[in-house]
């Protein structure tokens, strides 16, 4: 596993089991700040899992989660939640609060944590919702939208306060090619242009090789392999040479 | 086999009268703590009392009316009419308006939060709130608690009226009886007593609503499934709880102002 200078994000050894079903086992990686992370797997194998650990959403059975010199596990709640504000979360199908407007969801956050005029908090919503193409759609409901749409407003929503990290789940799934497309776009802008560290969980390294500079492949909840999205192409692992090539060529025969 | 199956849902109920238990203890604790979310209060307590008023007050005057049609049909037996207004009076401040108001709004409140908490829960709007850096349990569970303790004794003073003008209504086409006269009669033989701890006994009912209602949304499992047991065990648990617990308050409100 390559050693990364100065890691924002330290996943150490980690655990996690439901029950007696064992989600993840030692799992280990680093991710610099400003850097592309994007563990691959197939359906189950404890990805999205790892994106709540790193958050606090959940807590780990054994190992440390470190967040820019702040060790998850061990905070306080007030703390942990102090910390959460440096962390964005895209969640899978958006997790937009259906109750309020979209506008309303994106103010939502900002009202809570900062002093600024509400005139400004509406510029700043219309701005964060234009970045994502939703700007005439501020006062439409949650349910009012599609499926690509409310994963655009979720992201929005998670950059609202400008977090230096970002976590997302599953940006591509569920969604047609060109919609999909547009959204790892707006992931890889978001890299290049304000230096957002990116772990992404994905099951589609094609289209995220844009913002990855370096992958890692779950496998029945074990990291088995990280490098460069080049180095994982070459592996003589077919799981990870097929995860990593995402999906292209042929088809894998299920040895498990 | 079927000693096993006993065993498993003897552990399941203790497992959960345990973290219910303890999310009860969470509730009383963090209700006390900074931030108090007031603006929240305010907008629980005007969707939980507010809108149950409709709901009260024909609730009550139908009460009112079919209490007084029976006590009369039993008083006039002993030729003590005189007695139906504090008759009714002091069983709709006693016990009539308390636990028909909680039994109501565990009907309407607890399946509407247990509902709307699963909800938040399966399509990850709790995680939502988390990752914003927004304590979910303070924002959603203390503030409907809250809102339940504050709301229910108000809607059981409504209650009260309600039952009571219901009464006068009934006594005053069968009888005659002038409101003066009723409300003296009804009032003559109440005591503060009567009142005070009947009605503050409802903002136990109000927590046991909020606190059970919560604990089955915030902690929902399982999908729309799972959203649909959260509110059909939240009214039925809670309604159970309620009539349990008024067992001791009852007894304890003897004994304190016997």
């Amino acid at each position: 596993m390559r050693h990364v200078a100065e890691p924002l994000i330290q996943v150490d050894h980690v655990s996690k089991s439901f029950g007696r079903r064992p989600v993840l086992e030692d799992v280990s990686f680093e991710v610099a700040a400003g850097e592309g992370f994007c563990i691959l797997g197939k359906s189950g194998t404890g990805k999205s899992v790892t994106l709540k650990l790193m958050i606090g959403l959940l807590a780990a059975d054994r190992g440390s989660i470190v967040i820019d010199g702040d060790e998850m596990q061990k905070l306080d709640r007030k703390t942990l939640l102090e910390t959460r504000k440096k962390i964005g979360f895209m969640f899978q199908d958006g997790a937009l609060f259906d109750s309020i407007s979209l506008s309303e969801n994106l103010a939502f956050p900002l009202r809570r944590h900062t002093s600024k005029p509400e005139k400004e908090i509406r510029e700043i919503v219309r701005e964060k919702l234009a970045e994502v193409g939703l700007e005439k759609d501020l006062n439409k409901m949650p349910a009012d939208l599609s499926g690509g749409m409310r994963k655009r407003a979720g992201l929005a929503r998670a950059l609202v306060l400008d977090p230096p990290i970002l976590l997302v789940d599953e940006p591509g799934s569920g969604l047609d090619p060109v919609t999909a497309s547009e959204i790892h776009g707006l992931l890889q802008e978001l890299k290049e242009r304000q230096g957002t560290t990116l772990v992404a969980v994905t099951h589609d390294a094609a289209r995220v090789r844009g913002f990855a500079d370096r992958m890692g492949v779950l496998d029945h909840g074990r990291m088995i392999v990280s490098g460069t999205p080049e180095e994982l192409a070459d592996s003589r692992d077919e799981l990870v040479r097929v995860l990593a090539s995402g999906g292209e060529g042929k088809n894998v025969v299920c040895k498990s | 086999m079927a000693g096993i199956h006993l065993k498993i849902r003897i552990s399941t109920f203790l497992e959960t009268a345990g973290e219910f238990g303890l999310f009860s203890a969470r509730v009383a604790r963090d209700a006390v703590r900074r931030p108090f979310e007031i603006h929240e209060i305010g907008y629980q307590i005007r969707e939980i009392g507010s809108r149950s008023v409709p709901l009260i007050i024909p609730c009550g005057i139908a009460l009112g009316i079919v209490m007084s049609l029976h006590t009369r049909a039993s008083m006039v037996r002993f030729g003590a009419s005189s007695l139906i207004p504090a008759t009714m009076t002091i069983a709709t401040f006693r016990e009539l308006g308390p636990m028909v108001t909680g039994l109501l709004v565990a009907g309407r409140v607890g399946a509407g939060i247990g509902s709307e908490l699963a909800g938040m829960r399966v399509t990850e709007q709790i995680d939502a709130l988390e990752s914003l850096a927004i304590d979910s349990f303070k924002y959603l569970v203390i503030t409907r608690v809250t809102a339940c303790v504050l709301a229910l004794p108000i809607l059981t003073i409504l209650m009260d009226f309600s039952g009571l003008t219901g009464g006068l209504f009934s006594e005053a086409t069968v009888s005659h009886i002038s409101a003066t006269l009723y409300i003296h009669r009804g009032f003559a033989a109440m005591g503060w007593s009567d009142y005070i701890p009947t009605t503050l006994k409802t903002m136990v009912f109000g927590f046991v609503i909020g606190a059970v209602s919560c604990f089955l949304g915030y902690t929902a499992k399982q999908g729309a499934t799972g959203v649909g047991h959260a509110a059909t065990r939240s009214v039925v648990l809670s309604s159970l709880l309620l009539i349990l617990v008024n067992i001791i308050l009852v007894k304890l409100t003897f004994f304190w102002f016997s």
